[in-house]
């Protein structure tokens, strides 16, 4: 795909573009032929695309490329140079033949080759440098590839991670003759070989440990064979024949090297048409073994997806941690999810695994069954009959699993709400013996000189909350233990409010007085005399109002009202600070003998959010 | 001369005085013989319900209304026998300070002739224009006040062709108040109120007879709240006659009062005391 991003190119023969430009993700300077052939515009001639960015450098690093190269008739052919770099510096310059030079530290990948009609021809190497301080660090990767028209042959090298990976390949691009790997700490330097004849593997030896192990392919019956890409999915289709916790480096350095071509086809291909890949190839013994039901497979693919994401969800469950080292129960549940997770979730990811891979169509299902299962019961002595292991069985054995797995989810979450719910009884009876704390110093800092139905009111609060916590502690275990708990703290919370409230109102109402007291000069005695102002609200405020409440605190269940009631007298106290300065004439009047408390507080029209 | 009365209130008192003391006559006695010795009358028995009202009608003034219907003994009946006279008395008072105040108004009485073997008019009314200067003087939990009230008075008798008389009184009223059950004047408090006023007169018909009244009252009150107190007592007065001024008239009165003093204004000015001085 070619997008441009400069002036429109025109229906001219042999035009050069010269500009801004962009390719999937790398957009830099571009210069460049092309031509219009039939409304199409192909890429002819040299070809130069790069990025860099002095300033993104000292700021905060950048990325760089370089793409150099010849395009004829849209496929990319001749010498072709790609370089791909990340850098950062230090900033600290320098002038050296009239140019400012730099320090940079990063890594550049770099491919240099010839390619032919959009395909590697010839020898391509790749190198991924490290670079410190503008000089060479080290190499952290490299292969040398030799093409015949984007078939790789003859030779080859990888060199990875400390590794390095010699084989040879037949002019088709099959894997052929003794592949070695070789390790720079194995002591004898190589530590895998892998033989192969016209692309069929034929044994493996690896060093496992001290010892060396061979895995002999040969003995594999049948005698098709089908060519097939040298990819993740061959080896993963070899995996069941390979002994448990082998592992193997060659897989790695031929993905590694897989990456850096696909990285270059991605650059490639969205300029013209091109089919960049290393293109390494084997043969696989194709055996009449019929691969049953796709269906079931696909089926039982994602119910031990299920199984192996909830066994990890649960296992992961942090209150599940939590509860499994104090109470014995969650721990026998989290054994429970763990075998569950060793001894089928993981086994059967491996078989679905393997069936993903083509393995099945290798092996018999009989042969992997015994192959997966003996790596899990490993003192099985034949007991268990693989034969009648059918996809239908396994993907029976997986729901039954699930289903198990989930009965247990279900006693795992009942014994956390449980768990839960006694942790939050203790908390709520904490805060219960906290409250009743704060209500009894309530109690005994009564300030002295009090007037009695104040001093009687909170007595009573407090003796009320003292008994609500005899009668809650005299309980039986019940169910409803919580909700009482919940019940009784938030009554205590109410009785600690009232009572604060109430403690107050002496002093409120001395306040209150005050504010409706004018003084007056009585013209017959020449003196001064203090008058009560608004009287009748000040007597619906004292008389009414704050008197029924502390009665009413000293009444049967205080608890019910006792929020209501300490916010009407936190209200009710702000209110008459408030109406001694409003116009009250007809508020007055209608509060003329009035009796009822809660016709006063409606009058009054107090600012209350809890309801009565 | 005004700013010295406005700051103190002594010399605008004194100066009236001095103005008006030019009006007094140093008359001597014509036509009534004069007896050898004085004579008393028999005491006269009164009863007096008296209402004070003061109207607070602004910061500064207030409106004085009071009404008293004064009772007269009869032959059968002492203290209450008939009515005697309706009075009307009003002002308007400036308060200077909360202890002092003056005040200038009418008087419209009405008297009742009372007297069984008079042939002349049953009612007459009679006028006065008046002014007042009050002191208040708090001493230890007592307060003292001294009133001088100066009446301008148009008085005739019952008989259908009497002629208006004019003359002046010169009234000074010392009285005291002792709170009895507080240190201080509030609602609830009783006290007790003794309080003598001299009454002198003069004018043309005045002939002799300067000392109308002397008024020597005790009587008991009770604050019911700041604005509103009621008190009662007994005076007993004692002056000369018009006719003859060696002869004395006499009276116990019985007395109840009625204090009241409203303010109908929306916003009161909470602070009473007048801070001029301050």
């Amino acid at each position: 795909m070619l997008l441009l991003c400069g002036p429109t190119l025109t229906a001219q023969e042999a035009e050069m573009y010269s500009g801004e430009f962009r390719v999937g993700k790398y957009s830099g300077q571009a210069n460049f032929g092309y031509e219009i052939r039939e409304g199409d515009t192909l890429l002819q001639g040299p070809f130069v695309f790069q990025r860099s960015n002095l300033g993104a450098l000292l700021e905060s690093g950048d990325y760089t490329f370089v793409f150099r190269g010849n395009f004829a008739d849209d496929y990319p052919s001749g010498a072709w140079e790609f370089q791909f770099g990340e850098f950062s510096t230090d900033s600290q310059t320098e002038v050296v033949d009239f140019q400012y030079k730099v320090n940079v530290s990063g890594k550049q990948h770099e491919a240099l080759g010839i390619m032919s009609e959009g395909k590697p021809d010839g020898l391509w190497t790749h190198t991924v440098n490290e670079v410190r301080n503008s000089k060479l660090e080290d190499v952290l990767f490299r292969s040398s590839i030799r093409f015949d028209k984007g078939i790789p042959q003859k030779t080859f090298q990888i060199a990875f991670n400390g590794n390095t990976l010699a084989g040879r390949l037949l002019r088709n691009g099959l894997a052929h003759d003794q592949w070695t790997l070789y390790s720079d700490e194995a002591a004898g330097g190589a530590t895998e070989h892998w033989f192969f004849n016209e692309g069929v593997l034929e044994r493996l030896e690896f060093q496992s440990g001290e010892a060396w192990q061979t895995i002999d392919f040969s003995d594999n019956p049948g005698g098709n064979y089908r060519e097939a890409a040298l990819d993740q999915n061959f080896f993963q289709s070899l995996e069941w024949q390979l002994p448990e916790g082998a592992s193997l480096q060659v897989p790695d350095m031929l993905q590694e090297n897989q990456n850096r071509y696909a990285r270059i086809n991605e650059v490639l291909s969205g300029l013209g048409k091109s089919d960049f890949k290393p293109g390494f190839r084997v043969s696989i013994p194709v055996r009449d073994i019929p691969v049953e039901n796709l269906e079931l497979w696909q089926s039982f693919d994602s119910i031990q997806r299920k199984l192996l994401t909830k066994t990890n969800e649960i296992l992961e469950n942090p209150q599940l941690q939590l509860a499994r080292r104090s109470d014995e129960e969650a721990a026998t549940y989290y054994t429970q999810v763990d075998t569950i997770r060793k001894t089928f979730a993981l086994p059967f990811a491996k078989m679905a695994r393997w069936v993903r891979s083509g393995a099945l169509g290798q092996a018999s299902l009989e042969e992997l069954s015994v192959r997966l299962w003996s790596t899990v019961y490993t003192d099985d002595k034949g007991i268990i009959d693989y034969s009648d292991f059918s996809a239908e069985k396994y993907v029976e054995l997986a729901t039954m699993m699930l289903n198990g797995l989930e009965e247990i989810e279900d006693q795992i979450a009942t014994r956390l709400v449980r768990q839960r719910e006694a942790q939050e009884l203790r908390e709520l009876e904490k805060e219960m013996v906290r409250l009743m704390g704060v209500l009894q110093l309530q109690v005994d800092s009564i300030p002295p000189g009090s007037p009695e139905a104040v001093d009687l009111a909170i007595r009573a609060l407090g003796s009320f909350g003292e008994e609500e916590i005899t009668n809650y502690s005299s309980k039986i275990e019940d169910e409803d233990k919580t909700a009482s708990a919940q019940k009784l703290v938030t009554c205590l919370k109410d009785l600690n409010r009232l009572a604060e409230a109430v403690a107050q109102q002496p002093e409120r109402q001395a306040e209150i007085r005050e504010a409706y007291t004018d003084q007056i000069w009585n013209p017959f005695t020449a003196t001064i005399m203090d008058e009560t102002v608004k009287r009748r609200l000040l007597n619906a405020y004292t008389d009414v109002l704050v008197n029924h409440i502390l009665e009413a605190a000293r009444g049967e269940n205080p608890c019910e009202k006792a929020a209501y009631w300490a916010q009407v007298l936190d209200a009710s106290y702000e209110r008459m600070l408030e109406l001694r300065k409003e116009d009250t004439s007809k508020l007055e009047r209608k509060l003329k003998r009035e009796k009822n408390p809660q016709t006063v507080i409606d009058m009054f029209a107090l600012n209350l959010d809890v309801d009565e | 001369m005004n700013r010295v009365n406005l700051r103190n209130p002594m010399a605008l008192f004194l100066l009236l005085v001095l103005l008006l003391a030019g009006g007094i006559h140093n008359s001597s006695a014509q036509g009534e013989v004069l007896p050898e010795e004085t004579e008393y009358k028999d005491p006269f028995t009164k009863l007096w319900i008296n209402t004070y009202g003061n109207i607070r009608i602004s910061k500064r003034f207030i409106w004085i209304a009071e009404t008293h219907f004064r009772f007269d003994e009869t032959e059968e009946t002492p203290f209450v026998g008939q009515i005697g006279q309706i009075y009307n008395r009003h002002a308007l008072s400036y308060i200077y300070s909360k202890y002092f105040n003056v005040s200038l108004g009418g008087v419209l009485r009405v008297n009742f002739n009372t007297d069984p073997d008079s042939d002349g008019r049953n009612v007459v009314p009679e006028y006065r224009i008046w002014h007042q200067y009050q002191f208040a003087q708090p001493l230890s939990s007592i307060m003292v006040y001294h009133r001088i009230r100066i009446e301008h008075r148009w008085s005739q008798g019952f008989a259908d062709d009497a002629e208006y008389i004019y003359r002046n009184r010169w009234r000074y009223m010392l009285r005291i108040k002792v709170p009895l059950n507080s240190t201080k004047f509030e609602p609830g408090t009783w006290y007790i109120s003794p309080e003598s006023e001299l009454i002198m007169q003069s004018g043309k018909e005045v002939v002799g007879s300067a000392l109308e009244d002397l008024r020597l009252t005790t009587t008991l009150g009770y604050v019911l709240t700041p604005r509103l107190t009621i008190a009662g007592g007994l005076m007993y007065s004692q002056g000369q006659t018009l006719e003859n001024a060696g002869i004395f008239k006499q009276g116990f009165t019985f007395r109840a009062h009625l204090y009241y003093s409203p303010d109908f204004r929306k916003v009161r000015n909470k602070l009473p005391a007048i801070h001029l001085e301050d």
